[in-house]
């Protein structure tokens, strides 16, 4: 079964999306900040990565960076959530390697569904990685 | 600076001749004080060479007022845009002010009075520093002639220092909102599509009623930010070309459903379809397209709205033009206005921010353009965009042919 681990630090947005993902029959893990994140994912690797940016502590910057430098977790898809509307924000994210970006208050939380769906069963493919 | 005469006839008719030196000196060393020491100012000839310069020059530029005398203004003080690249003499304000050129792209007042501070601009000192700033540059004039030109500047590090602050903070408490926002958008999708239980009619209809006021919300947050993101310069000009004819083709797709939804007609002009616009196609889009969306709202179903441009001898016009409601003519001076919308507008259609024709006026700035607009209650209005076909603002027009 297919796991998604939630990286956010709100609980009203964590519930909506555990909600909708556990509908679809995946399994789903929760971090509530960048550092807890990074441990989950070392004790069990997850099939994607739904990442907040703005967080306490360590943010979704550091996760990126820390899943796209491992060669074990390179490959984990990883889809960005979160309401830094900014060209500097998405543009950041994604170099550093996110494979997509919502800004949450623009999307119905359903497109975010389809499109974990569309990697978990494997109708895209994450991006190139060096 | 203006030429003291020589000599002066008292009211006694006697001459007297010591007393205009005396003139002279005490006019120079008010000149010389003047604003100090954070205003600087400078006077040139019809050359460009400076005659006159303040302690606040001295100051600011790091150039004492005996090597500054008889040099030109525009050598020995460069001025640079945000991306360190040196302003040509020729486009310098103040070649265009010295040859009498009017000025179209810049905040003028009368006729060649130019009041510079957008987009920003920075003075490189002597010692080759350099400092945001803002200008006054206006002839001076002698029997309608131009014999020279005042320039009047400050340092506006400070300023420019608090807008930052300011739109740090405002996007970050942006952002704050629409965190919330995010999560009962989300909440109430995931009970529509009931996980969590299914709800009663009743229920469906309050919840409707709080997802809208909610998207309102969304809507206004977003529109804030993009002002807000304008306003910091963040938002840099692209420059570009585009032909009439798919300038048009990409308005119309974009404002086809709205048309429907409200069943309005749309016609556009055929025209000038070979006309190519040199200018940001983005900014000129969103500009025309913001004209649309208030054209198709307030218009009544049943109505059509016109898109059409026409070529003059200085400019290049895009027009919207509606027969819908129009604007009460006490409300329309403030109709540019941030949040501001017409009575009649709110009374048709609650909804709205104020916020499009404000932003339509900021993006026209940034590419040299000016809005304009007619109109009258219960007979509709026609918002016009000129772009000038020769500017600084990097926006003129050409044929293809």
């Amino acid at each position: 079964m297919n796991n998604v681990l939630i990286v956010e630090d709100e609980d009203f947005l964590i519930r909506a999306l555990n909600d909708n993902l556990a509908a679809e029959g995946y399994t789903v893990d929760v971090a509530k900040d960048g550092g807890e994140a990074v441990e989950k994912i070392g004790k069990k690797k997850p099939n994607l990565v739904l990442l907040d940016l703005l967080m306490p502590k360590k943010d979704g910057f550091f996760v990126l960076e820390e899943i796209r430098k491992n060669p074990e977790w390179k490959l984990i898809p990883v889809i960005v959530l979160s309401n830094l509307g900014e060209d500097t924000s998405i543009k950041r994210a994604m170099e550093m390697g996110a494979d997509d970006y919502f800004v949450k208050s623009q999307h119905p939380i359903q497109e975010v569904i389809e499109k974990v769906k569309d990697y978990l069963e494997g109708r895209k493919t994450v991006k190139h990685r060096p | 600076m203006k030429k003291v005469k020589k000599t002066k006839q008292t009211k006694k008719g006697k001459k007297r001749i010591s007393r205009p030196e005396k003139i002279i000196t005490e006019q120079e060393a008010i000149l010389a004080s003047v604003g100090d020491p954070v205003m600087g100012l400078v006077v040139v000839d019809k050359d460009g060479k400076i005659i006159h310069v303040n302690g606040g020059f001295e100051v600011l530029t790091g150039w004492k007022r005996k090597e500054a005398i008889g040099k030109s203004l525009i050598k020995i003080v460069p001025r640079e845009n945000e991306n360190r690249d040196r302003i040509p003499f020729k486009q310098r304000i103040l070649s265009k002010v010295l040859s009498g050129k009017t000025i179209t792209t810049i905040a003028a007042n009368n006729v060649a009075v130019s009041i510079e501070k957008f987009p920003t601009f920075y003075y490189v000192r002597k010692d080759k520093s350099r400092f945001p700033a803002s200008s006054v540059i206006s002839p001076v004039l002698s029997e309608g002639k131009i014999t020279g030109a005042a320039e009047v500047f400050y340092d506006i590090t400070k300023e420019k220092e608090l807008d930052r602050i300011r739109i740090n903070f405002l996007s970050l408490a942006s952002h704050q909102l629409r965190t919330p926002l995010s999560g009962t958008k989300w909440l109430i999708e995931t009970m529509y599509k009931g996980l969590v239980g299914k709800m009663t009619e009743k229920q469906k209809e309050y919840l409707d009623d709080i997802y809208k006021v909610n998207e309102q919300m969304i809507k206004l947050v977003s529109d804030i930010l993009s002002t807000l993101r304008l306003e910091s310069e963040a938002a840099l000009i692209k420059k570009g070309k585009i032909s009439v004819a798919s300038l048009f083709k990409d308005i119309l797709i974009t404002v086809t459903t709205a048309a429907k939804e409200r069943k309005v007609a749309l016609q556009s002009s055929l025209n000038h379809r070979t006309l190519i616009i040199e200018t940001d196609p983005e900014i000129l889009k969103s500009i025309i397209r913001s004209f649309f969306s208030n054209a198709i709202n307030y218009s009544r179903p049943g109505q059509k709205v016109i898109l059409g441009v026409k070529e003059e001898s200085r400019a290049v016009v895009f027009f919207v033009r509606d027969f819908g409601i129009g604007i009460p003519k006490n409300e329309q001076k403030r109709m540019f206005e941030r949040f501001y919308r017409a009575s009649n507008a709110r009374a048709l259609k609650p909804i709205g921010t104020g916020i499009g024709l404000n932003i339509a006026k900021i993006l026209a700035e940034k590419i040299g353009a000016e809005i304009s607009f007619k109109s009258e209650e219960n007979k509709g209005s026609t918002f016009y965009l000129s772009i000038p076909k020769r500017s600084s603002g990097g926006a003129k027009a050409r044929n293809k042919n």
